[in-house]
């Protein structure tokens, strides 16, 4: 059988093998990308269904874009980054940004936009003792280059704790960074807390106004404007071979031979297909559960939040040992409270953590039984958080951990990747093989561009 | 290439990384860092594209020389013309 060869093989066309291999083309590079689906996105994809009168788009994943800039911002901020990186221009993203987001823990309330001066006064209002320590944290966190980290696992919690000396504002400030990123059951590396609090709190949320789509499309479509691309879908990789001078790379219908690969697929994932043994400890048990509520009505206007984080339990935030939903803490996402001048989907998110093995234990009525009793419990979240949201909803669907392992791959249908980064994306004795995305140590969507761009300029990409 | 040549390839390759940036006015001498907020992981693209534009090869340690619009054209105009002699 003949072999194609590439110089550079990307496995994945998620956010960070899109990302990577679109620097790698505009220098020139002769690059495949392969995908097991027949659409790109991962994690973050999109799909159609019939919803009252009209066929509408859902988005898998989405429930905001981190990291929100205005138009002709410069600086250190990340969107900027990504907009020069890729040559994109600011109005192609169709950003809108959020009104306003609410952290729930128990009997306390704090709520932020993407105005960090906004946040700052309702701290000082609820726990003024401690506003001045909030301020320090603040400049800590402006302070750091987060390029250069590249430490082992250390604790975000204590990380914070050291600055902060109160508890209660700890866990506000911390539910919605470990909800948008944490693979460990109880705590995020510092890393990550760092910059997901920049990119939650300091920069901020928006939306595409068409959602997810829109940025595939931006970069699938710059893709194809170069003819040193591939994107090959509906190629599974099944078979990595390191040979003397080359990688062979194997999927069920071709061979390709490439000087490197660089994978989005996982660093357990990666082991498995190398014929590798494959450490059961490095598997997360973060997944999620996620019920959808498609409305055909307009929204009354009487609430305006963006996104509801809430935790009604004491003492732990997570409980997602053998329960097939955590269901104390969840995520509310209102896909119609970004600004926007025009009409937004009329879509509400419920999400809560899910643990894959509850789940996949079932046989399929229980399957069925299982999702229709958590469709009921998101609606009783709803009238508990949004008590002023009186539609009724024209579809509803609801995936699992198994649904994500089934469209992504990922093992336990893991989001943000096992519990071993690769922070310079080397996690083999060979260099010519290299981790993008959550196991590089980067998650979220701009998280995963960012690791894709910065894993090719770092290994693909040489000015000799 | 005469310099003319080479300060508006410049332009344009800064105006293809920051399309929504208004470059009419971009001084010569002040740093890019300064005007446009262009970092290391800029002045790398930039140098990335001269080397794809203009097929030269670039050192690392020369990075630092591409602070400005001035430093930029007198640095690729030495660089081509060594290469044609
Ligand atoms: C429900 C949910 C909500 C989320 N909400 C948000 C949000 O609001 N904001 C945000 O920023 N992030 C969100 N995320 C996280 C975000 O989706 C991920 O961090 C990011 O998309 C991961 O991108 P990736 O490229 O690293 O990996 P992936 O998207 O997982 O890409 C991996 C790709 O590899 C393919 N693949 C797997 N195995 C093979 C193989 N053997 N051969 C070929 N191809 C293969 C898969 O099909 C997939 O397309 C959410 C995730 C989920 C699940």
């Amino acid at each position: 059988m003949n072999s194609k060869e590439y110089d550079y093989i990307i496995i994945g066309a998620g956010f960070s093998g899109l990302s990577c291999a679109l620097r790698l083309a505009m220098f020139d590079h002769k690059v495949a990308i392969l995908e097991s689906h027949s659409i790109p996105g991962g994690l973050n994809s999109y799909y159609k269904r019939k919803a009252g009168k009209e066929i509408i788009r859902i988005d898998t994943g989405l429930h905001a874009l981190t990291n929100y800039s205005v138009k002709g911002e410069l600086g250190t901020k990340l969107f900027p980054q990504i907009l020069k990186q890729f040559r994109f221009s600011y109005d192609q993203f169709n950003l809108c940004p959020q009104i306003k987001s609410k952290i729930i823990l128990q009997d306390q309330m704090i709520e932020f936009s993407n105005d960090i001066n906004f946040l700052s006064q309702n701290v000082k209002n609820l726990f003024p003792n401690h506003h001045q320590e909030f301020l320090n944290f603040l400049e800590f966190v402006k302070t750091q280059n987060l390029n250069l980290y590249n430490a082992p696992f250390a604790s975000g919690l204590e990380m914070i704790s050291s600055f902060i000396n109160n508890k209660n504002l700890i866990n506000l400030l911390s539910f919605p960074i470990i909800c948008y990123g944490s693979c460990w059951p109880k705590d995020i590396d510092s890393y990550l807390y760092l910059s997901l609090f920049k990119a939650i709190y300091l920069e901020g949320l928006s939306r595409p106004r068409e959602g997810i789509k829109t940025i595939l499309d931006l970069f699938e479509e710059k893709l194809k404007t170069y003819k040193n691309v591939d994107l090959i879908y509906k190629n599974q990789v099944a078979n990595l071979e390191i040979q003397k001078n080359a990688i062979r790379v194997e999927t069920q219908k071709s061979t390709f031979l490439t000087k490197k690969v660089f994978s989005s697929i996982g660093y357990p994932k990666m082991k498995d297909l190398l014929g590798e043994k494959l450490h059961k400890e490095n598997l997360s048990q973060v997944s999620f559960v996620e019920v959808v509520f498609v409305y055909d009505e307009e929204k009354d206007q009487a609430y305006e939040e963006t996104i509801i984080f809430f935790n009604e339990s004491e003492t732990n935030i997570f409980e997602q040992k053998d329960v097939l939903i955590g269901k104390s803490a969840g995520v509310i996402c209102c896909v119609e409270n970004f600004k926007s001048s025009k009409k937004l989907n009329k879509i509400i998110k419920v999400t809560f953590y899910g643990n894959y093995s509850a789940w996949s234990k079932l046989d399929k009525k229980e399957y069925i039984k299982n999702k229709k009793t958590i469709i009921d419990y998101a609606k009783s979240k709803l009238q508990l958080y949004l008590p002023k949201e009186k539609r009724n909803p024209v579809y509803i669907d609801c995936f699992t951990p198994k649904t994500i392992k089934r469209y992504t791959s990922h093992l336990n249908g893991m989001v943000y990747g096992s519990t071993d980064k690769f922070k310079d994306g080397l996690f083999h004795a060979s260099k010519d093989l290299i981790l993008i995305g959550a196991d590089q140590g980067n998650v979220g969507i701009t998280g995963c561009i960012l690791s894709g761009a910065s894993m090719a300029n770092k290994h693909g990409l040489s000015l000799r | 290439m005469d310099r003319e040549t080479i300060k508006k390839q410049i332009i344009e390759i800064i105006a293809d990384i920051l399309p929504d940036q208004d470059l009419s006015s971009l001084s010569e001498e002040e740093s890019l860092r300064e005007q446009l907020g262009m970092d290391s992981m800029d002045v790398l693209d930039i140098a990335m594209e001269f080397r794809k534009n203009f097929k030269i090869a670039i050192e690392d340690e020369d990075l630092v020389k591409l602070s400005s619009l001035n430093s930029c054209i007198e640095y690729l105009d030495q660089k081509i013309s060594s290469k044609s002699h």
